[in-house]
């Protein structure tokens, strides 16, 4: 393996376990309302397809995010994060309890990108059943 | 090589938001119609798509899905966005169709495309039906 190579895959193995660690935060800070942690981690330009069809942009989610919520015990589920060119997309599962007590499942597909050397979220896509 | 100007940039991607916009056409088009066809021709190896129902189908099984008679019937596209990012391109659209009962239905979807090459090849889509 050249040094370019080396180079690289250290760098790709970087990323992904910085996409990891977001992905981690993004469950929790949607749990917890953590509205700070969004309005570090999203990018100006995100936008959101959310369980009703509907399409939200950034301060959109973010006034959603801060309300209280019925939910809790957010878990991914068989987590595939792949990086695609300039993007990471992270594939999940998603598992939670419902008020009553039941377990609930959906799916989700994140995207970052890179922007001055950090990366943001700019595109979610969320089921929840 | 040469460093790109602003006008071979600009230039390249409006040549690349055309050639999106045409293969979502066809991505929805062939969903309506079962072309399998158009699908073994866009989707990279490694495409997964997100099922309305929450279950994740690899290329060969999502092939497989499509080829099969659709479920809806008149299912179009509207409202699509379609970002660029160098050579990946991130496509937000909402779906129309009428259910077998009858009733109008609407959805979201959210379609990821890498260029290799000339070509884009759909890697992943996301796909939510109300």
């Amino acid at each position: 393996m050249t040094a370019l190579a080396e180079d690289d895959r250290r760098t790709r193995g970087d990323d992904l376990r910085i996409v990891e660690d977001l992905n981690r935060n993004y469950l929790r800070a949607a749990e917890f309302a953590d509205v700070a942690w969004y309005e570090t981690h999203l990018a100006d330009d995100f936008v959101i397809s959310v369980v009703d069809g509907s399409l939200l942009d950034r301060s959109a989610f973010i006034e959603r995010i801060a309300r209280p919520h019925p939910f809790r015990d957010y878990r991914a589920v068989d987590v595939r994060i792949r990086l695609v060119g300039e993007l990471a997309l992270v594939h999940a599962g998603f598992g939670y309890t419902k008020p009553d007590g039941q377990a609930g499942t959906g799916r989700y597909t994140d995207i970052y990108a890179q922007r001055q050397g950090r990366w943001l979220c700019v595109s979610a896509h969320f089921n929840r059943f | 090589m040469h460093a790109q100007t602003a006008a071979e940039q600009s230039a390249h991607e409006t040549a690349d938001l055309g050639a999106l916009r045409q293969l979502n056409d066809g991505f929805i088009r062939s969903v309506a119609t079962s072309d399998a066809a158009w699908f073994e021709r866009h989707l990279s190896d490694d495409f997964l798509n997100s099922n309305p129902d929450g279950t994740l189908s690899d290329r060969a099984a999502f092939l497989r899905h499509v080829a099969r008679p659709s479920a809806v019937s008149k299912l179009a596209a509207e409202d699509v966005r379609i970002r660029l990012f160098g050579a990946t391109a991130i496509v937000h659209g909402r779906t129309t169709y009428i259910k077998a009962d009858g009733q109008a239905g609407a959805g979201r979807y959210t379609d990821v495309w890498a260029r290799t090459g000339v070509a884009w090849l759909c890697v992943a889509a996301d796909v939510t039906r109300c």
